[in-house]
C-alpha cells in the first residue's frame, strides 16, 4: 500500500470518518501492515501529547473577566429601559473615562500639570513661616511693598489686630506656642502650610481612585444585583475530537444497542487488541 | 510502557454516511441566547460567556502563547459583543462572530509583537509558560511543532482538538466548506508529523555524534 493511501487512512480513523465496514476493513489492514501500525501508533503520540497539553491549559480564572461581563452587560442598550442605577453608574464610569481620556492626551496633559504647578506653586507660597522652605525669589512688587514695611513679614501690629494675638504670638507663633482659636479658624487648614513633598504625595494619591475606576469598573452594586455566581455545571466542556464527533453518534448509538463499543489498542509488542466496552 | 489507545465506534451495520454533509441549520441556542441578550435579559450574555468563555480563551493561549495576553484578548472579544447590544445588529452565528473576533485580535497581536521582536524565533522555541508538568520527549517536540505552523494551520488543529469544534463546526464558524477544514487540518497534522519526526532525528544525530564525540575522547 502507498504511504499516502496510509495517512488517508489512519487521519479518517483519528478523525472518526469512517463507516463501520471501513473501520473493520482498517483494523484487518491494521494487523497485516506494520507500516500501516507504525504511522497510526505516531499519530497516536501526537494526538496524546496535544491533549495533554490542551488540558494543562489552565482554567481562566475568570473573575475578573466575569465581572466586566456581568456589569457591561447589565447597562443596557441605549434609550431602553433600564434602572436608573445602571444608568447611572454606566454614565459615570464613562465620564471617568473619558476625563482620563482627555488627561493622557496633550491637550490635557497640559492642563494637569498646569493645574498641579499652581498647587505646587501656591503650597509654596503658604510655607513662608516654614523655616525649612527655601524662599522664592520676590517679583517687583513685593519688593517695594517691603520697602514699604521694611520687612518681608506680615506687620505684627496688622496680625494681632485681625487674629486677636499678642504681638509676640504674632511675630513668632511657632516658638511662643500654637495659634489662638480664633487663629485657626481663619486659618483652616488649607491655609495650613504644606512641605512640598507632602503636596506631591497628595497630587499622586488623588489620582489613585481614577486609575482604579478604569481598572476595576466601579459597578459592584450593579453585579451584586444583576447575577448570581456562575453555576459551572451549565459550562458546556470541550467536546473530545472523534469520539463524539456528531458523525458518529448514530453509529454510536447503534453499537450501544448491539451490546458496547470498541476500541482499537496497539500494544507495545506491535500487536492489534480490539477491546469491546459493555454497555454495562 | 505506554500503550496508546484511541476509541473508535463501529457500527455493525454498513450503511454508508456521508460524513462531509454540513449539520441543517437551525436557530441554535447561541443565537437565542443572543436574541434574549439584545431583548435585554442580561443573563443570557452571562450564559454565552460560561458557555465559551474558556474555549475563546484557549484558543488564544494556542494562538498567541501567552495566558496574560490571551485573557486580555478575551475580554477584548465579550466587549465587542457587548457593543454589539447597542447597534441592535442580530447576529446570526454569535459564536462564529466570538471566533472571528478572538481570531482578528490574535492575528494583530502577532503582527505587532512580530514588529516588536528583532529575532523573530525567540518565542516560538520556548514551551508555553502555562506548561506546569515535566511533559515527555515527545510532548515537547509536539507542542513546539505546534507552534512552528503557520496560523491556519495551526489554528484548524487548536479549534480542533483543543476547543473540541468538530471540522463541521469550525466550518460554520469560519464560513468554509467542511471539505476544505478537512484537507487544512489534513494538511497541518501532516506538517506537524513530519516537523516532530525531523525534530526526533535532529535529537538523535545530536545524541549519536556526542557519543562518538565522548568515545573519542
Amino acid at each position: 500500500m502507498m504511504n499516502g493511501r496510509r495517512i488517508s487512512l489512519v487521519e479518517r480513523y483519528l478523525n472518526g470518518r469512517m463507516t463501520a465496514t471501513e473501520a473493520r476493513d482498517f483494523q484487518l489492514r491494521l494487523e497485516s501492515d506494520p507500516k500501516l501500525r507504525q504511522l497510526l501508533r505516531d499519530e497516536q503520540e501526537i494526538e496524546q501529547a496535544l491533549r495533554r497539553d490542551s488540558e494543562s491549559i489552565p482554567k481562566l480564572g475568570s473573575q475578573r473577566l466575569e465581572q466586566f461581563v456581568k456589569a457591561s452587560a447589565g447597562k443596557g442598550p441605549p434609550g431602553s429601559g433600564s434602572s436608573v442605577s445602571l444608568k447611572a453608574a454606566g454614565t459615570l464610569q464613562r465620564g471617568v473615562k473619558e476625563i482620563l481620556l482627555q488627561l493622557i492626551t496633550g491637550r490635557g496633559f497640559l492642563v494637569m500639570a498646569a493645574v498641579g504647578g499652581t498647587v505646587i506653586v501656591s503650597a509654596i507660597l503658604m510655607q513662608k513661616d516654614d523655616p525649612a522652605a527655601v524662599p522664592l525669589p520676590a517679583a517687583a512688587d513685593t519688593v517695594q511693598t517691603a520697602s514699604v514695611h521694611d520687612t518681608s513679614q506680615p506687620s505684627p501690629a496688622v496680625a494681632s489686630e485681625h487674629f486677636g494675638l499678642s504681638e509676640t504670638q504674632a511675630i513668632e507663633p511657632a516658638a511662643s506656642g500654637a495659634l489662638s482659636d480664633k487663629g485657626r479658624q481663619i486659618s483652616g487648614p488649607l491655609l495650613t502650610p504644606l512641605p512640598e513633598k507632602q503636596v506631591m504625595e497628595r497630587i499622586q494619591l488623588s489620582s489613585l481612585p481614577a486609575a482604579d475606576t478604569i481598572l476595576a469598573p466601579p459597578l459592584k452594586n450593579v453585579v451584586s444585583t444583576t447575577i448570581a455566581r456562575p453555576n459551572e455545571h451549565q459550562v458546556r466542556k470541550p467536546k473530545s475530537n472523534s469520539p463524539t464527533d456528531d458523525s458518529l453518534d448514530a453509529m454510536r448509538q447503534r453499537m450501544e444497542q448491539e451490546g458496547g463499543r470498541q476500541q482499537l489498542l496497539v500494544e507495545p509488542n506491535d500487536s492489534v487488541r480490539t477491546k469491546v466496552f459493555n454497555k454495562d | 510502557m505506554t500503550q496508546f489507545a484511541l476509541s473508535v465506534q463501529l457500527a455493525s451495520a454498513g450503511e454508508k454516511k456521508s460524513v462531509t454533509k454540513s449539520a441543517p441549520l437551525s436557530v441554535s441556542d447561541e443565537e437565542n441566547l443572543y436574541n434574549r441578550f439584545l431583548a435585554g435579559d442580561e443573563k443570557a450574555c452571562v450564559e454565552l460567556f460560561q458557555r465559551y468563555n474558556q474555549r475563546l480563551y484557549t484558543y488564544c493561549v494556542k494562538m498567541v502563547g501567552d495566558v496574560e495576553q490571551a485573557e486580555d484578548l478575551t475580554q477584548e472579544a465579550w466587549g465587542r459583543l457587548i457593543e454589539m447590544r447597542a447597534t441592535g445588529r442580530p447576529l446570526q452565528n454569535p459564536v462564529g462572530f466570538l471566533m472571528r473576533v478572538v481570531r482578528n485580535l490574535c492575528l494583530d497581536h502577532l503582527k505587532a509583537r512580530k514588529r516588536l521582536l528583532s529575532i523573530e524565533g525567540v518565542h516560538e522555541t520556548a514551551l508555553p509558560s502555562y506548561i506546569l508538568y515535566e511533559p515527555s520527549e515527545m510532548e515537547e517536540l509536539v507542542v513546539k511543532g505546534l507552534q512552528k505552523l503557520s496560523f491556519d494551520y495551526r489554528e484548524v488543529l487548536v479549534l480542533n482538538i483543543y476547543c473540541g469544534y468538530s471540522f463541521e463546526e469550525i466550518a460554520r464558524m469560519t464560513g468554509k466548506s467542511p471539505e476544505s477544514i478537512w484537507t487544512r487540518a489534513s494538511r497541518a497534522r501532516a506538517q506537524l508529523r513530519k516537523l516532530v519526526q525531523s525534530a526526533r532525528e535532529h535529537k538523535n544525530d545530536a545524541a549519536s555524534r556526542r557519543g562518538v564525540a565522548g568515545g573519542r575522547t
